[in-house]
């Protein structure tokens, strides 16, 4: 499931308004500098490197916190809706970090951010 | 109506005051008056034998002898006014007198005092009737006519002029009880003075400690009844207020007291039952630890991988337990903190159906979803409430046989979100719902074997609820199942 060692870590990703830079560790939406913490900072990495890619809780869980979480499954739901609510326009109608009901979370893989 | 104990206070002093006033001014005018008179008829005690003395009052004939009476009477008003003479015939009779015709109402006079007055044998002042009133009685002096011999009247002299008969007219004319008056009346308006000063010292400490204990009773707790009560005080003085005050306080405490030794009860027996928990899977650990180590070389493999899976499982027991009273602790403190943010309640439910889906599939319980994308967020407290969803469902899988289902449903009701979970088990008898959220409770008595269940999830959820300012409710139907419904409010400030 981890492949992150075929990625280039250094590559800057954008999607749509949104630029994460991996090396400096800087988020931007629209020009505008998103300050995210570490745990965000992360998952928002996690979801953007595969774009499409449906990731369950615990296999979230697993890779952002590790394999001795123990428990504490919810960190995963809080950080999810913080993450959202500082990257998202309207937070309880994501664009980026999108819900497969029955699954799990994914990236979008073609944004449709509305201009503003 | 006075309503302040200071305004009853003050009109009893006042009354009071006028009672004692006018009594004693009562007093003293009669004591005044009964010494004036005392002290005229003393003086004045011979004055009726000399006028008598020497004088011919009677004719030869029996007749009076009108012409020397009125010149004597015209004397004798000239020289005293205030000395009123008639002359009496021995029956009482008035023959002659010394004023202006009308102003003598009486005819006769009793003479019994005139023949006691005569005797000697009186206390002064002694009163006799007063010929010019029909009802007055006032001191006089006597004499006999003659002085020995045959009685042929008696000469009567009232001392104390008609002037000086009126209340006014006494204070008036006496300097001694003018002042007497002015004394009496300015002692008392000092001592009035003097007393309600005392009494609004007095009864401005009293109302400062109603007010106080008015304030300190309103803050330490919100009563629901005590508008009613209020009102109720409102109608008395300060005593009254303090009194009711002071009832309501009673009661509360009362209440309180009750409520310490009933909650001192619950953590006995709480600590009874957390104690008998704990020591239940430690003893069965225990023993096959032991046995374990006995027999080693006796056991076999499969054996001893039983023994040890039990040993592991009483050891989760054991840990959840301890976890779980814990969070319960943790919960019950007062200053516990509940972090309400908006989220997105159907993706927790996914997420913790999705923890339980193998349990569940291990049972064939099926997890029915009817998850409609687009509900409103709600604001509460994300770990908290994924607790709560944890709890019901393994409360859920433990009561419904293999084969049932659990069902969630979520539905927007006006600012809340109501949440209910539903499932084919066993259900509860009805004299057992309103204790499942209690500690330690477990429907059908003996869960003790069940795995990994502490008898503290219900209790844990309901306080989460609370902590929320929500509730839980339950309606269940034996062997038909359970449904938990609670709600949790809605977000303001992110649109649907």
């Amino acid at each position: 499931m981890e492949d992150n060692s075929t990625e280039d870590a250094a590559t800057v990703i954008k999607q749509g308004k949104m630029v994460i830079s991996p090396n400096k560790r800087t988020t931007t939406v629209n020009g505008r500098v998103v300050e995210l913490t570490a745990k965000e900072f992360d998952l928002l990495l996690t979801f953007a490197r595969h774009p499409g890619r449906v990731y369950s809780r615990s296999q979230l869980l697993d890779i952002v916190w590790g394999y001795h979480h123990d428990g504490y499954e919810h960190t995963v739901n809080s950080h999810i809706n913080r993450l959202r609510a500082k990257i998202e326009k309207n937070p309880s109608q994501p664009v980026y970090i999108k819900t497969v009901w029955g699954v799990g979370y994914k990236f979008s893989e073609n944004i449709e951010e509305a201009n503003d | 109506m006075p309503r302040t104990l200071y305004s009853k206070l003050a009109m009893v002093l006042l009354g009071l005051f006028l009672v004692v006033g006018i009594t004693f001014l009562i007093i003293t005018l009669y004591t005044a008056d009964m010494y004036y008179q005392e002290v005229r008829q003393q003086l004045n005690r011979d004055v009726a034998r000399h006028i008598a003395a020497g004088k011919t009052f009677f004719n030869n004939d029996n007749t009076v002898n009108q012409l020397a009476i009125k010149g004597l009477f015209h004397t004798l008003m000239d020289i005293n006014p205030d000395i009123e003479v008639y002359l009496l015939d021995p029956e009482g009779r008035i023959l002659a007198f010394s004023a202006e015709p009308g102003k003598v109402k009486r005819k006769t006079i009793d003479p019994e005092p005139i023949q006691d007055w005569l005797e000697g044998s009186v206390t002064i002042p002694y009163l006799g009737e007063d010929p010019r009133g029909t009802d007055k009685s006032k001191v006089f002096s006597a004499a006999r006519i003659p002085s020995s011999g045959k009685l042929q009247g008696y000469l009567y002299a009232i001392i104390g002029g008609e002037h000086y008969d009126t209340v006014v007219g006494k204070i008036q004319n006496s300097y001694i009880l003018k002042l007497s008056f002015w004394m009496i009346a300015a002692g008392l308006l000092f001592t009035l003075g003097a007393g309600l000063l005392l009494f609004a010292k007095l009864t401005g400490r009293l109302e400062k400690l109603s007010v106080r204990m008015d304030s300190f009773r309103r803050s330490d707790l919100a009563d629901p009844d005590v508008t009613a009560l209020e009102e109720k005080a409102a109608y008395g003085d300060e005593i009254d207020r303090l009194t009711e005050i002071f009832s309501q306080m009673v009661e509360r405490i009362e209440t309180q007291v009750e409520e310490i030794s009933r909650s001192e009860i619950m953590r006995r027996e709480l600590v009874a039952s957390v104690s008998h928990d704990i020591r239940a899977p430690l003893t069965t650990l225990h023993g096959y630890i032991e046995t374990l180590l006995m027999k080693d070389g006796e056991l076999t493999e499969e054996v001893r991988r039983n023994y040890l899976n039990i040993a592991i499982r009483h050891c989760k027991r054991l840990n959840r337990l301890i976890a779980d009273l814990f969070e319960l602790s943790r919960l019950d403190h007062p200053e516990v903190q509940v972090k309400p943010e908006p989220f997105s309640l159907t993706e927790l439910l996914q997420d913790v159906i999705q923890k339980f889906q193998l349990a569940a599939k291990e049972k064939n319980v099926s997890l029915l979803t009817n998850f409609r994308p687009g509900l409103p967020s709600v604001n509460a407290d994300i770990g908290l409430i994924e607790r709560v969803l944890e709890n019901l469902i393994e409360n859920g899988l433990r009561h419904t046989p293999e084969g049932g289902t659990i069902g969630f449903e979520m539905t927007p009701v006006k600012n809340f979100m109501v949440i209910q979970i539903r499932d084919s088990g066993s259900g509860i008898p009805i004299d057992d719902l309103p204790q499942i959220f209690e500690r330690f409770y477990q429907s059908g008595g003996g869960g003790y074997e069940r795995f990994g269940y502490s008898g503290l999830g219900l209790a844990i959820t309901k306080r989460i609820l609370e902590l929320h300012g929500c509730s839980i409710e339950v309606s269940s139907e034996v062997d038909s199942g359970t449904c938990f419904s609670f709600q949790l409010p809605l977000s303001t400030n992110t649109g649907i």
